[in-house]
């Protein structure tokens, strides 16, 4: 609600002193097009949000989503783009990574270690992405939000790197696809 | 791949190939349409089954492996050759599977989930780890 954002940004306002935070925002859709979250980045109502957490910069990769979120907010340097060979770099690089709620943009953020956002999309018939999310969720490894709810989120999300997450393991399937054919230790 | 066949063993005589071949329905496409694209798949699927004539066939989520796993099926089930299949569901899937999934499932030799709770529900599968 308005009253809750009003009171998150006050308080953030009096607990960090000026200059404290620098942060930096990666927001990323994958190949997918994701206009609500690229347009609530775009509003004033969650640039401001990040503002007042600290951020100084948000880079969005908007992949295929028409619309292109472009600063609206004073000290906010916001840069958008579409796609990119690699996204390590960009993921590296961010305080906070805000995700849509695609299986391998969250896991390479988790891989990364940055704290995650994901944001789930509501348009999306037969949303089975948000299986995914809650259950990374629930195991305490991001926070779930919706697009409408994403300035109240950033205001809240602790800056601390997630729990590592499982690295690939192959050797167990390894096992198992050789007893099926035959090759037994 | 190459370092990896040598180091399992592989003296390299076949090197890995990559062929392309269509996909039976892309996403959102109209159910009429899909029927002339699914049969251009089965018939690009069916020449690659034919030529290759594999062992295993491992697969993902995607449909796209359903028109090589159906001929796969074909030649099983004629004599010709008893290929394996091996399926392994998205990582997206926490609590249920995927149509390729769901269609796969009574035939895969082995069929691997990514998360522990689909293994309770579909008594065939098997927790393989996390592959993504």
């Amino acid at each position: 609600s308005r009253a809750r954002l009003v009171l998150a940004r006050t308080i953030c306002k009096h607990q960090m002193r000026p200059g404290a935070a620098q942060l930096h925002v990666f927001a990323t859709v994958g190949t997918t097009k994701f206009d609500s979250l690229c347009g609530t980045l775009d509003s004033e109502t969650v640039q401001q949000a990040m503002k007042d957490k600290g951020v100084v910069r948000l880079v969005v990769q908007k992949g295929a989503s028409e619309v292109t979120p472009r600063s609206r907010v004073s000290g906010l340097e916001v840069m958008s783009f579409e796609y990119a060979p690699s996204l390590e770099g960009y993921f590296k690089e961010a305080d906070i990574v805000v995700s849509h709620a695609g299986a391998g943009s969250v896991l390479e953020s988790l891989r990364a270690g940055r704290p995650t956002i994901v944001v789930v999309n509501d348009k999306l018939m037969n949303n089975h992405q948000e299986e995914v999310a809650s259950a990374l969720q629930a195991d305490g490894f991001v926070t779930c939000c919706k697009p409408h709810t994403l300035a109240q989120t950033v205001l809240d999300i602790a800056i601390t790197a997630p729990p590592e997450f499982p690295r690939r393991a192959p050797g167990d399937f390894a096992m198992l696809l050789d007893k099926l054919m035959g090759f037994d230790p | 791949i190459m370092p990896l066949l040598e180091k399992c063993g592989n003296t390299g005589s076949r090197t890995p190939q990559t062929i392309v071949i269509p996909r039976a329905r892309e996403v959102g496409q109209s159910y009429a349409t899909s029927v002339w694209t699914t049969l251009v798949a089965l018939a690009h699927s069916a020449y690659v089954v034919l030529m290759f004539s594999p062992e295993v066939i491992l697969c993902n989520g995607p449909g796209t492996c359903i028109p090589i796993c159906f001929w796969a099926l074909m030649a099983r089930w004629l004599g010709i050759r008893n290929t394996k299949i091996v399926f392994v569901e998205s990582f997206a899937r926490v609590s249920s599977l995927s149509l390729s999934g769901i269609l796969l499932y009574p035939f895969a030799d082995l069929f691997a989930v990514q998360w522990k709770p689909l293994t309770k529900r579909y008594k065939r599968a098997v927790f393989g780890g996390v592959l993504s």
